[in-house]
């Protein structure tokens, strides 16, 4: 079922903010394809955060639903702990996303604590303090950039679609991601693409994207 | 499983053993046996490495059947950690094979007459007590491996490391698992020290010619397991998240709410949590693969399947995957985040025979006294090893954090009755807080376990967001957990039995087609709040008070960031948790 998501184009995303603002955008996009097996090796990527451009004040929900098009069900029984800011969120339906926000998908967690987490469960009051409130709806016809962090089986799952379509992420991040592990990726990647150029694991590790994001887009053997 | 066998480890000219019946014990198994015991026979103001305090193992009450998640261990006493009354369980082996073998607990009693170093050997025959001085100073993995080449490898190991001849607070009992490995351990409050002190360095138990025992309803019991079963499948945690990545899946969540506590519990997130993820864990794993890499049972008969083994870099078995509180313990807590180095650290502990959760916090309170950097995985490999060779730094720090704080003059000490606090910030989630500091056990994190008020009726229905709750949600829990830990059912059944109704009607069909006797939801609680009676009733004997049943000071003072939150339950509110 979960093939069926399409998460929406964020490389047009990322054209359409350049037009908004009048920036012509310059991330460097990096097109990597590799073996189907090795695609959980960009999991950690996906749970330290990735920038997605979205509607400035729409509801957690209606992000996941209209704009990355998850369906209803997934996102009412899959994705059962969610975290705004670090704060545990109840109802994605009436929380907005706002400058700057970081938000946080999962699974169902275990334990008592991983249970306290769950959206509206009976265990909430247990961590009230670290609650989300609910927030007044304040729509905006802009768009604003937030993190997403994508944890567990919902970054196995959701994940490969994200990689797939593209993530922004800091590039000192990436670079320390390739560093940790470069001597998988090299048996793992069989094309990478910088700004539409081939090059090598070496190459990436050679580049200086200190303080700027970069594109990333992967696609297994299997999935391209 | 109509039977205690009793040994009592002072007798005159040697240890004896007898085999009596269960008598006024009948109808309790696990922690309900173990508490049960301590509280009726075990003097409250006794010491607890004295010849009046007794070692208690008892499988629960389902344990050597075929039911399922059946395999846990509990083992009892009056703990040198906290001075109150102890239960601490296990997965492992012994549980399925005690069962089978028909004891229903074995209870260490007396004290050696000299320092003769003992191991018993339970089969169909009966037990026979032995001398072990060639075990002296063995780690639990050596122990372990002679008693193979003694007796075979179809048996089951109960052990102590050196730790636990020492007597050092923090010592746990191992329990071998499917592979004979001693990596299951009984880690909470020096169980591990009174099982030194009785001078038993082993317990072998070899139930070949036993038969799996046998319900009173096998065909209701047959059908309720299997639903038992597909309920537990079913469940996206305990049949999808759990077998994938352990318990350390909670790792990247906790730290994301900011209740992963940092540094000695300076702050509630952790930069290199990534690293030390479920996740990161399990890709590692499968990575380097070989047998039951990152999806393993910890005993026959588990169907979830959350442990895992944790190969080195050269591929050779280095120790089991190790739990989300021991990453948490030796990594964030004390700064590290580097998994191979957390592995090493958790083999050192199981070898030595130590609780992974207060060796973590008694290094970060070491670290925090300045003994070693934040970070430096080094010097906390280094501290291990000092408690192996019982140095007098050793010494120190394998007698847990309150110790250690003392000795070098820390305040930020995480205890409760002495106890060193798992890996959940009580600032950040305040209801395990509230657990923390009201649990009979000493701060706890299973203590109050994740089985719904709502469904099992305890104490009514509680508004989950109002604060007041914490304080209902918390004596709930603790009540029925103590009846799971009783069942010596894995306390992860709860997720399914929170929210499939069909799954905890199957756990009580399971039960009452197993004993012949109705369980119903009121009978779980009745049972759990039995429980936690007795042991409340050992701990006040004992001298605690309601200024026991609290949080360090500092939880009150210190905000947590990244929410700058305090603990904010009052003392009132805590002293409401027991009353029912």
């Amino acid at each position: 079922m979960f093939r069926t998501i399409e998460v929406v184009d964020m490389e047009q995303r990322i054209v359409n903010e350049g037009q908004h603002s009048g920036n012509t955008p310059s991330k460097p996009h990096i097109c990597m394809t590799i073996t189907a097996e090795s695609v959980p090796c960009f999991f950690s990527l996906l749970s330290a955060g990735f920038s997605v451009i979205v509607k400035a004040g729409c509801s957690i929900n209606d992000l996941l639903s209209q704009e990355f098009g998850i369906p209803e069900a997934y996102i009412n029984d899959r994705i059962q702990t969610i975290f705004l800011n670090g704060k545990a969120v109840d109802d994605s339906k009436s929380v907005t996303l706002q400058d700057g926000a970081a938000l946080a998908l999962s699974a169902a967690m275990p334990g008592m604590v991983g249970s306290t987490f769950r959206k509206g469960g009976v265990f909430a009051g247990m961590r009230s303090q670290i609650s989300h409130m609910t927030d007044p709806a304040v729509h905006h016809d802009r768009q604003t950039e937030v993190k997403l962090k994508l944890f567990n089986l919902i970054a196995k799952e959701l994940g490969p679609v994200f990689l797939q379509k593209g993530i922004m992420v800091e590039g000192n991040t990436f670079q320390n991601f390739v560093l940790r592990n470069a001597d998988d990726l090299k048996v793992a990647c069989t094309l990478i693409y910088l700004n539409d150029e081939k090059t090598d694991v070496a190459g990436l590790l050679e580049m200086n994207w200190e303080n700027q994001q970069v594109f990333l887009q992967v696609t297994s053997e299997e999935t391209g | 499983m109509d039977k205690i066998l009793r040994i009592n480890m002072g007798a005159d000219g040697a240890p004896a053993a007898k085999t009596e019946p269960l008598g006024d014990y009948a109808g309790f198994g696990g922690r309900g046996l173990t508490s049960a015991i301590v509280s009726k026979e075990v003097p409250p103001l006794c010491h607890p490495l004295g010849e009046d305090n007794k070692l208690v193992i008892a499988p629960g009450l389902l344990s050597g059947s075929t039911a399922a998640m059946s395999g846990r261990i509990s083992v009892g006493c009056k703990s040198p950690l906290t001075g109150g009354i102890k239960e601490a369980n296990s997965g492992g082996q012994a549980s399925q094979m005690l069962g089978r073998l028909g004891y229903a607990a074995i209870v260490l009693e007396g004290l050696p007459q000299d320092d003769t170093l003992y191991k018993i050997l339970i089969n169909k025959d009966g037990v026979e007590i032995t001398d072990a001085g060639s075990l002296k100073g063995l780690g639990n993995y050596d122990t372990v491996d002679k008693m193979k080449t003694e007796y075979g490898e179809k048996i089951g190991c109960i052990s102590i490391g050196p730790a636990g001849e020492m007597k050092m607070s923090a010592a746990s009992i191992a329990f071998t698992d499917m592979e004979l490995r001693p990596t299951r351990h009984a880690g909470r409050g020096g169980v591990g020290a009174v099982m030194g002190s009785k001078g038993v360095k082993v317990i072998v138990i070899d139930d070949a010619g036993m038969k799996t025992r046998s319900p009173q309803d096998p065909d209701k019991f047959k059908e309720a397991n299997k639903a038992f079963v597909a309920g537990l499948k079913k469940h996206p945690v305990t049949g999808e998240g759990l077998p994938a990545y352990g318990t350390n899946v909670l790792t990247n969540v906790i730290n994301e709410a900011g209740a992963y506590p940092t540094h000695n519990f300076q702050s509630g997130q952790f930069d290199g949590a990534s690293k030390l993820s479920g996740e990161s864990l399990a890709e590692m794993e499968n990575a380097r693969g070989g047998e039951g890499s990152a999806t393993h049972g910890c005993h026959r008969g588990c169907v979830i399947r959350c442990s895992g083994t944790f190969y080195d870099k050269n591929g050779n078995f280095l120790t089991k995957q190790p739990e989300y509180e021991t990453v948490w313990a030796h990594g964030g807590n004390c700064g590290i985040d580097d998994l191979d180095a957390i592995a090493q650290i958790d083999r050192l502990d199981d070898d030595f025979g130590v609780d992974t959760i207060e060796i973590g916090a008694t290094i970060a309170v070491a670290m925090e006294a300045g003994l070693a950097e934040f970070g430096d995985a080094e010097a906390a490999i280094n501290m291990v090893k000092e408690i192996g060779k019982g140095s007098h730094l050793g010494r120190i720090l394998g007698n847990g954090a309150a110790v250690t704080g003392k000795v070098f003059g820390v305040e930020r000490v995480p205890v409760v009755k002495g106890q060193a606090m798992p890996a959940y910030d009580p600032r950040a989630v305040q209801g395990i807080g509230v657990t923390y500091a009201t649990t009979t056990m000493g701060a706890d994190h299973t203590a109050g376990y994740a089985v719904t008020a709502n469904i099992l009726g305890v104490g009514g229905t509680v508004d989950p967001l109002k604060p007041a709750g914490q304080i209902e949600l918390s004596r709930n829990l603790q009540i029925a957990t103590a009846t799971i830990d009783s069942t010596g059912m894995c306390v992860f059944i709860a997720f399914a039995i929170l929210d499939q109704e069909d799954t905890f009607q199957a756990l009580l069909d399971l039960i009452s087609s197993f004993t012949g006797a109705s369980c119903t939801a009121d009978d779980v609680n009745a049972l759990g709040m039995k429980i936690l009676k007795l042991e409340r009733d050992f701990n006040a004997a004992a001298g605690f008070t309601n200024k026991d049943d609290r949080l360090p000071d500092y939880f009150k003072k210190e905000p947590l960031s990244p929410h700058n939150v305090t603990f904010a339950v009052t003392d009132e509110e805590l002293d409401q948790v027991h009353n029912y």
